[in-house]
């Protein structure tokens, strides 16, 4: 059985003077998926994020998720946080082919994150959120992951518990080649992907890739030699957006038609080590991921 | 891709599919490995607080029946317990580190280099398997409060029971005692938030699941929920007005309902196993009170009709050592010989969520690896 997404909604981003709350946005996103069906079939709720509201430690942030969208105890429900948005998708898939739940919610968000003295950008507040649930024509059909851990020193964060006046704060550091070895590697594990699968080329191919670090979705194009519109990507403010980032791409490429064109989606994240985790995605082309997928993808949530 | 079969498929490309024609075969996923590491240092319960109206001091040892935990000492972080416990597993493993297709941390704390430093990324799990040499595996971070090594054994029992991979490790390393060393400056009696906080204890663990190929032993039961109505009983997070992290607990609230949801989640992991409660040799739950453990055998008892022989008791030795302390008490057992091939485990989870979780596992040979045996 196919895992499709039936469901698309991205908010923000926000920029950290804008004191929006990443878990309040990540349960509007995920009750902007769920509507109007309401679907109460959702058993399986998994938060893919790396900065989290007040920098919660415990318990996960999906529970919450939960709390607010599933309500009601004995839901049978289960809850659990995985850092990173496809291998939040290739787990979720992967349990809802074996029958724990029907439908899912995979729900991206981050909170507002300053650089700090590493010289980063830092991360803007966003959240998106996927629904997805059990397909016939169209649905998930590979991944393909690598680990780059040659570039492991490229990207570095943590949280400082003895910050300035005792406030914890991050500090994000970053290689000035660190964006260049993310789009290689991408590049890389994108041509194994497509190579794989033995039927597309990249032509027939819509690429959304992670929006971190920053020009990562125009580098690639080039890397890929693909036109730049063969790339999903937002555009660029304060701060990167993180987690959400592929989620609001993809919303984006869905409102201008690029997604109902492509018969294949090809989603690519990047995240630190470097890991690049891709997947393949098809789909018939003239249908935008689903005959109920919608998507926003604007800051106050308007189609 | 219609004209292919699945083992075609899977045999033109090192891809994980999700969706491949043809049904393949369920496969069982056997525990291969297990792995530890404690810190050397010793660290007996004392007695703090009794300050003011939170119920006089608190006696640990008495309240918990906790003697002594394990506590890093420098140079010791969430990293050097992960990556020692994952080696310690290696050693005991026939999977060779580059074999391993996937690499899950699933710990709380994520400490790297002191523990006033909180890893964002790379992920501890990319950190991890860097380290150890798992260059083809697949590294994701999990996270499930205490239930975090459970859930990712849930998660990678899957995986491999689709057939998408043959093996993985799930490892953690916690390292929480600062947070109970902390919280003694606080604390004021029994009833207070961060009364709970006073049992934490260190520890590393690492599992290497394979798939059975036609073996008996393995995971034949599991369920997990999330009494989401409850995810507040339980929360840390850094301190605002101090250096370090905060653990606020309704001890009370959170271990009422997590045990008094635990027999039904049994059931229905045993019932998919096919089994009896009193078919189990052993019952390994999550470790944070000798108090919590009696009642919920008594519990478990009254609804499932019958005892299990043996509830597995470490938490006076080690303390809570959160997501690690299943895994941690499994080794010790296995260890000492108190369980055995053959036998029937059910694995509980009880977490900050709340998240309830049962595995029915039986135990198979382990230790047919480099190093000899368990």
């Amino acid at each position: 059985m196919p895992v499709r997404i039936e469901a698309v909604c991205g908010l923000g981003p926000f920029a950290a003077r804008e004191h929006v709350c990443s878990r309040d946005l990540a349960v509007g996103a995920a009750r902007r998926s769920l509507e109007p069906d309401n679907h109460d079939d959702v058993r399986l709720i998994v938060y893919a994020g790396t900065y989290r509201e007040e920098d919660l430690l415990e318990p996960a942030v999906a529970p919450f998720i939960q709390r607010e969208l599933v309500g009601g105890p004995d839901t049978g429900a289960f809850a659990f946080d995985v850092d990173g948005l496809l291998a939040g998708c290739e787990l979720t898939a992967g349990l809802l082919q074996s029958g724990h739940s029907r439908r899912a919610l995979i729900v991206a968000a981050d909170r507002a994150v300053a650089g700090g003295d590493g010289g980063h950008p830092g991360y803007a507040t966003s959240a998106a959120a996927l629904l997805l649930g059990p397909g016939t024509n169209e649905g998930f059909v590979a991944f393909n992951s690598r680990h780059f851990p040659e570039h492991r020193a490229g990207l570095h964060s943590l949280l400082r518990l003895t910050g300035p006046g005792c406030q914890p704060g991050w500090t994000i550091t970053q290689s000035s080649d660190y964006a260049s070895a993310c789009a290689t590697s991408a590049a890389d594990v994108i041509h194994e992907l497509i190579d794989g699968l033995r039927g597309p080329t990249l032509c027939d191919v819509l690429i959304v890739p992670s929006q971190s670090p920053s020009g990562l979705p125009q580098t690639l194009a080039e890397r890929l030699r693909v036109p730049a519109d063969c790339v999903a990507r937002i555009e660029e403010g304060d701060g990167e957006v993180y987690t959400a980032g592929p989620l609001l791409a993809l919303a984006r490429a869905m409102a201008d038609g690029r997604v109902t064109a492509a018969d294949w989606v090809v989603f690519v994240t990047v995240s630190p080590g470097v890991v690049v985790h891709a997947c393949a995605y098809r789909k018939p082309a003239g249908v935008v991921l689903g005959s109920k997928c919608r998507s926003s993808f604007s800051k106050n949530g308007e189609e | 891709m219609a004209d292919e079969s699945a083992n075609d498929v899977e045999a033109r490309s090192m891809l994980r599919w999700v969706w491949s024609p043809g049904d393949r075969a369920q496969q069982q996923a056997r525990i291969e490995s297990v792995g530890v590491c404690v810190p050397v240092r010793r660290t007996r319960s004392r007695t703090v607080g009794g300050a003011d109206g939170c119920g006089g001091p608190v006696d640990v040892e008495q309240l918990s029946g906790i003697g002594e935990r394990r506590e890093c000492v420098d140079g010791e972080d969430s990293r050097s317990l992960a990556i020692a416990a994952a080696t310690d597993c290696l050693e005991q493993s026939a999977v060779a580190a580059e074999d391993l297709e996937v690499l899950m941390f699933c710990g709380i704390s994520k400490t790297d280099g002191s523990c006033r430093l909180y890893r964002g990324a790379p992920t501890l799990a990319a950190i991890v398997a860097a380290e150890i040499g798992a260059r083809a595996a697949l590294p994701i971070d999990v996270g499930n409060a205490c239930a975090g090594m459970l859930t990712g054994i849930y998660v990678l029992d899957d995986l491999i029971r689709r057939g998408v991979v043959r093996s993985g490790m799930v490892v953690s390393g916690e390292h929480i005692s600062p947070l109970a060393r902390e919280a003694a400056a606080h604390v004021t009696g029994p009833t207070h938030p961060e009364a709970a906080t006073l049992t934490l204890g260190d520890a590393g663990a690492a599992v290497i699941l394979q798939r059975a190929d036609g073996q008996r032993d393995g995971i034949v039961g599991r369920r997990f929920v999330t009494l989401a109505e409850h995810a507040g009983l339980c929360t840390a997070r850094p301190r605002v007005d101090a250096p370090g992290v905060r653990m606020l607990t309704q001890a009370r609230s959170i271990h009422y309902h997590a045990i008094r949801a635990t027999p039904f989640i049994v059931r229905s992991a045993l019932c998919e196993a096919g089994i009896a409660f009193e078919d189990i040799d052993h019952v390994v739950m999550h470790q944070t009170a000798q108090i919590a453990i009696k009642r919920c055998a008594s519990w478990c008892a009254e609804v499932l009709g019958s005892d299990a022989p043996s509830w597995v008791v470490n938490v006076d030795r080690f303390g809570n050592t959160a997501s690690t302390a299943q895994i941690l008490a499994l080794h010790g057992c296995l260890r000492e010989g108190s369980i055995r091939p053959g036998q029937r485990v059910l694995l509980i989870a009880q977490a900050s969520g709340i998240v309830v979780g049962a595995l029915v596992v039986i135990i198979g040979e382990l230790g047919a690896g480099r190093a000899g045996a368990h």
